[in-house]
């Protein structure tokens, strides 16, 4: 189980998160939310990038980012970079080798992986040449290179054309079916209605809603509600 | 533990595929006829062979060390490479020995080539071996490790173009602090001014003493005991500079 | 709070370690080094050693490049930059030895300049005194005290420390020891001369020495022919002309530098000092 308590993250005088308390038991989870709202800086604090100004991110009751926790995530960053020069993969051996997992094993479990994601085809060549769906494609690849429990995903669906999109929402349901927990950050509602069990709904830093997207439109376009939302809780802070 | 050596792995297999390979060796073959034109010039002479070539491999591995040292690090950082590694069970430090010794791993790759091609030439010219230009060649990698060091500490707190310009700067310091301190003694200056210059001198890198090629072109009595000296000044600076680095990198914001 | 506390004066105290450990080693360092001796720098030498990264050698062999040449301008009457740049070359790094050998060996070439051979040696001191050690320099002091000075004491004692000297080939080294046999003997001068051809990449002073050579053979060469002129009209010739003109030798061997061939009344061949060439030939 995922949860956060209390969090909060200031650089100075900006309060980027502001009390942050939620836990997550469903198995995808989306955040939503406008760009700036603090998504990214929630996640990367979740997977120890950046670290809490205070409050606690627990991952099974265990902080999470400690050593233990990280080997149960993976997590794909937003526009993902990689080392140019390598093959894909080259890249995803790279990251299991940070596992500890190498040899004939590892790479046809790699293989697989990349398969999952339609990259079979370009494996050995350069990310150089790499498209942008296809830099996605293997940022999502190598999340799953531990065969993680937790799986982080920094807009996943961002720069993918509507047939990658649909792939990519294919594997992310299978990856539920596998009893994996899904936690996604997206700004585009649609995707949230299609496969989130729960969505959470952050702005400026703070948690507007969180529990099931049907509890939360309760019949009315989802839009509309998200617009609602974000709308009173202006008028609320005037 | 193995992190580190992953990491170090890694870093050397993507800073020496295509550029640097054939930086290196483009430049040993350049190095060899530009070599053999100057040994004509001074007729031959030895010691200014020497003095030239030792020059060229110093040279040349200055500008790759700088090159990688004050890019390869910022790279990872700016291009946010480094997310795909620290969301990973590595620690902050863990990254940082490893990408040092990824980019030494480098240096001396260049370091061999150029030893080898070093050595080919003197003997082309003189058909003798030089031992002593090899060894002078080894005090340049450390001195060149030592340099790493410093760009990656830099790097942790300052712009690619930034840390170019301190670690530039520190170079031609580490090569002037000894004489300034030298000058300052024989001028008379004393006092307040006289520790200022002596505080400089032993805090700022002193990279004097990692340069044997004059033993190496004017044979004389080795002294073997400063070789140790200088091994342990760059082990324990290093260290210095790489724990500095990984406690600013622990705070840094990604 | 203890704990941040406690963390903090753990790594203040692991950094000033480290420092100390940094200055520790620097000092033995230096505590073991022997300091440079200094060599009557100049302003320009002692500039140089400030700022060129201990490129000592570097900075003097470039500076030779361009220096050797300039001595072109002394055989041609002109400036004498080639000194006070040799002071500059021979300043920054006073261990390259090439500098000075070739200044002893050369500097007397030159008719023009006054005192050459003294010149030439007081180089040649200085070279022996701080350069690396190297047989040429009193191989040709002690050539310029043979065959320009006429001094045997200081040539006997030059050759004696070439011999000594590490990396002397054993055909100098043999021709060094062999000094006081066969002083003042032509075959002695031209194997004198043989070996600084066969030793030196100079080209000029192979050239040089080959003339050397080629002009002793000559004197060789005409006194054999005065033996001969002497066995068939029984007195020797007076001048080599009369080789020529009474048909013992089809012509007349080219002196080289230029010079006349005399002959002296017991058929000995030499130069004619006395009335040196106008055009010279060979650059005196």
């Amino acid at each position: 189980m995922l949860n956060y308590l209390n969090v909060t993250k200031k650089y100075g005088k900006r309060t980027i998160v502001d009390d942050f308390s939620l836990s997550i038991k469903s198995d995808i989870f989306g955040f939503l939310g406008q760009n700036g709202a603090g998504k990214t800086t929630i996640m990367k604090m979740t997977v120890g990038l950046l670290s809490q100004s205070s409050g606690e991110i627990t991952i099974d009751g265990i902080p999470s980012s400690s050593k233990k926790s990280k080997e149960k995530i993976g997590f794909m960053p937003e526009t993902p970079y990689f080392y140019e020069r390598f093959t894909g993969m080259e890249f995803m051996k790279f990251c299991g080798e940070l596992f500890g997992r190498k040899g004939r094993v590892f790479n046809s479990f790699a293989l697989d992986l990349l398969k999952k994601v339609d990259l079979e085809k370009a494996k050995d060549f350069k990310i150089k040449t790499y498209s942008k769906g296809m830099r996605q494609r293997l940022g999502f690849a190598q999340a799953l290179v531990n065969d993680p429990q937790y799986i982080f995903l920094d807009e996943p669906l961002d720069g993918l054309d509507p047939i990658g999109r649909r792939e990519m929402k294919d594997v992310i349901l299978g990856l539920k079916k596998e009893g994996k927990k899904i936690f996604f950050n997206t700004h585009i509602l649609y995707d949230v209605e299609e496969i989130c069990d729960e969505l959470g709904i952050v702005h400026n830093g703070r948690l507007l809603y969180s529990g099931s997207v049907k509890n939360l439109c309760n019949g009315k376009p989802l839009e509309d509600r998200f617009i609602e939302v974000v709308h009173n809780k202006e008028i609320e802070k005037k | 533990m193995s992190n580190i050596f992953i990491i170090a792995k890694n870093t050397f297999n993507v800073e020496v595929r295509d550029k640097i390979i054939y930086a290196v060796f483009g430049f040993a073959i350049l190095y060899f006829f530009l070599m053999e034109f100057m040994s004509q010039l001074v007729l031959g002479e030895l010691p200014m062979v020497k003095s030239f070539a030792l020059l060229g491999v110093y040279f040349f591995n200055v500008i790759v060390a700088l090159f990688l040292g004050t890019t390869s690090f910022y790279k990872d950082i700016e291009r946010k490479i480094v997310y795909f590694i620290l969301s990973k069970p590595v620690s902050r430090s863990q990254f940082i020995i490893g990408k040092f010794l990824g980019l030494c791993a480098v240096i001396l790759f260049s370091s061999v080539v150029m030893g080898i091609d070093y050595m080919f030439l003197i003997y082309v010219v003189s058909h003798t071996i030089d031992f002593l230009g090899l060894l002078a060649i080894a005090m340049q990698f450390l001195e060149m490790s030592l340099f790493i060091a410093f760009a990656m500490f830099v790097t942790t707190f300052s712009s690619s173009i930034l840390s170019i310009v301190f670690t530039s700067a520190v170079f031609f310091i580490g090569h002037v602090v000894s004489s300034l301190l030298s000058a300052a003694s024989s001028m008379g200056i004393g006092g307040f001014k006289l520790i200022l210059i002596k505080l400089m001198y032993y805090i700022l890198p002193n990279l004097e003493k990692f340069d044997i090629r004059n033993i190496a072109i004017h044979p004389v009595q080795l002294p073997f005991l400063n070789f140790f000296f200088a091994f342990c000044y760059a082990l324990f600076y290093i260290a210095l500079l790489l724990f500095s680095a990984i406690l600013i990198f622990k705070k840094k914001e990604l | 709070m203890l704990r941040k506390i406690l963390k903090i004066t753990l790594i203040s105290f692991i950094i000033i370690a480290l420092i100390g450990s940094v200055a520790f080693f620097q000092f033995m360092y230096d505590l073991n080094s022997v300091s440079a001796s200094s060599v009557g720098y100049n302003l320009s030498t002692q500039l140089t050693h400030l700022i060129d990264f201990g490129f000592d050698p570097q900075i003097t062999s470039f500076s030779w490049i361009t220096n050797m040449p300039e001595i072109l301008d002394l055989f041609n009457n002109r400036d004498i930059q080639y000194f006070s740049d040799l002071n500059y070359t021979t300043g920054v790094d006073p261990k390259m030895s090439y500098p000075y050998a070739f200044s002893v060996i050369t500097l007397p070439m030159i008719k023009s300049l006054h005192n050459s051979y003294d010149i030439a040696n007081a180089i040649g001191e200085n070279g022996i005194k701080f350069a690396d050690p190297d047989w040429r320099i009193p191989f040709y002091m002690a050539t310029n005290y043979y065959l320009g000075l006429h001094n045997k004491e200081e040539a006997l004692r030059y050759y004696d420390l070439t011999s000594r000297t590490p990396g002397v080939p054993s055909t100098t080294q043999r021709f060094a020891i062999n000094f006081s046999i066969g002083f003042g003997s032509r075959d002695y001068t031209k194997s004198l001369w043989e070996t600084i051809r066969d030793t030196t990449k100079d080209e000029f002073l192979k050239e040089r020495a080959q003339a050397y050579i080629d002009r002793l053979n000559d004197l060789d060469y005409l006194e054999l022919a005065a033996k001969q002129y002497k066995n068939i009209f029984g007195v020797f010739p007076k001048t080599p002309d009369d080789l020529v003109s009474k048909n013992i030798i089809p012509e007349l061997p080219k002196d080289p530098f230029g010079f006349n061939f005399i002959f002296d009344a017991n058929g000995v061949a030499s130069i004619d000092v006395a009335h040196p060439p106008v055009n010279l030939p060979f650059v005196q």
